[in-house]
């Protein structure tokens, strides 16, 4: 097989064990359709030894981890030594993406863009909070601050993920969501405290912490 | 359900204001009145904006805002999220 630029690959799973004497591993799956992958020729073993492709014998999905016989790996201690290899898959043959999906690798580094064209930012980090995706923007200004934008219709209009670009139409209010609190400099706090906790602190005899 | 917070949403709500509301309060349950506010709730050390939706219903608030973060390897893996 010919040698790939690695970044050409993308890892859908991780080599966890030999299965059995044949030279089978176990592999876990590092992907959200793990059953699409069963029908895949040829594979990438990224392990210490180095980078190396395999054809693929048999792929199977097992319910928790595919069981994956490879050609050339034929003996049980040839499968224990590649433990912990990442497997890799070419791009061309991942699922392809459905509308409005993108891979969040894709997203890293994207830049954000105001309507009116100005630069809000890059993106260096995604948050996983179980309602829309929140992309950390960091702000190339003096200040270097970060903000948080939700992943969602109502704020992102478009994302040009080949160019690196999402258009965003976000409230100021939003990009100076977590911005330190000039008022909260007299008490000490890096952030505006709850309604709660101010009313609790106000009524403390002074004195008190 | 804590009151300051329906009162905020139902202000918002009537002005179709589009400014994330603040909230400390977590334990709040989210209403079907609140599908298409935006949110920020406190997770004790930032504010996280959430765009409420109609599957976010009967959670509570704090649910959407996680209070520790998960770093992932850099790999370039086959992760991929959606823009609803």
């Amino acid at each position: 097989m010919a040698p790939l630029d690695r970044n050409q690959l993308t890892v859908i799973g991780r080599v966890t064990a030999p299965h059995g004497v044949l030279g089978d591993i176990k592999v876990a799956p590092q992907t959200e359709d793990p059953a699409y992958y069963q029908t895949l020729k040829e594979v990438y073993l990224d392990s210490p030894k180095g980078l190396k492709g395999f054809k693929v014998k048999a792929f199977v999905w097992k319910g928790a981890w595919w069981l994956a016989r490879l050609e050339g790996l034929d003996d049980r201690t040839a499968a224990g030594d590649l433990k912990g290899a990442m497997v890799l898959v070419q791009d061309s043959q991942l699922k392809p993406l459905a509308e409005d999906e993108y891979f969040i690798h894709d997203l890293m580094g994207c830049r954000v863009e105001s309507p009116q064209g100005e630069n809000l930012g890059q993106v260096t980090e995604l948050m996983e909070t179980g309602a829309d995706p929140v992309l950390v923007v960091r702000r190339g200004d003096l200040m270097d601050t970060e903000w948080l934008l939700p992943l969602a219709a109502a704020y992102v209009q478009s994302v040009d993920a080949a160019a690196k670009i999402i258009h965003a139409d976000p409230p100021v209010e939003l990009l100076e969501l977590n911005l330190p609190d000039p008022s909260a400099e007299k008490t000490g706090l890096r952030q505006k405290e709850s309604p709660g906790l101010k009313a609790k602190r106000e009524a403390r005899p002074k004195g008190q912490k | 359900m804590d009151g300051h917070l329906k009162v905020k949403i139902s202000r918002a709500k009537e002005t179709d204001d589009r400014r994330p509301i603040k909230t400390w309060s977590r334990r709040s349950v989210i209403l079907p009145d609140f599908v298409g506010v935006n949110l920020a709730v406190h997770n004790g050390n930032k504010f996280i904006p959430i765009f409420v939706t109609e599957n976010m219903v009967g959670h509570k608030v704090g649910e959407f805002s996680p209070t520790r973060t998960y770093r992932s390897h850099g790999n370039k893996t086959d992760k991929r999220v959606g823009k609803k």
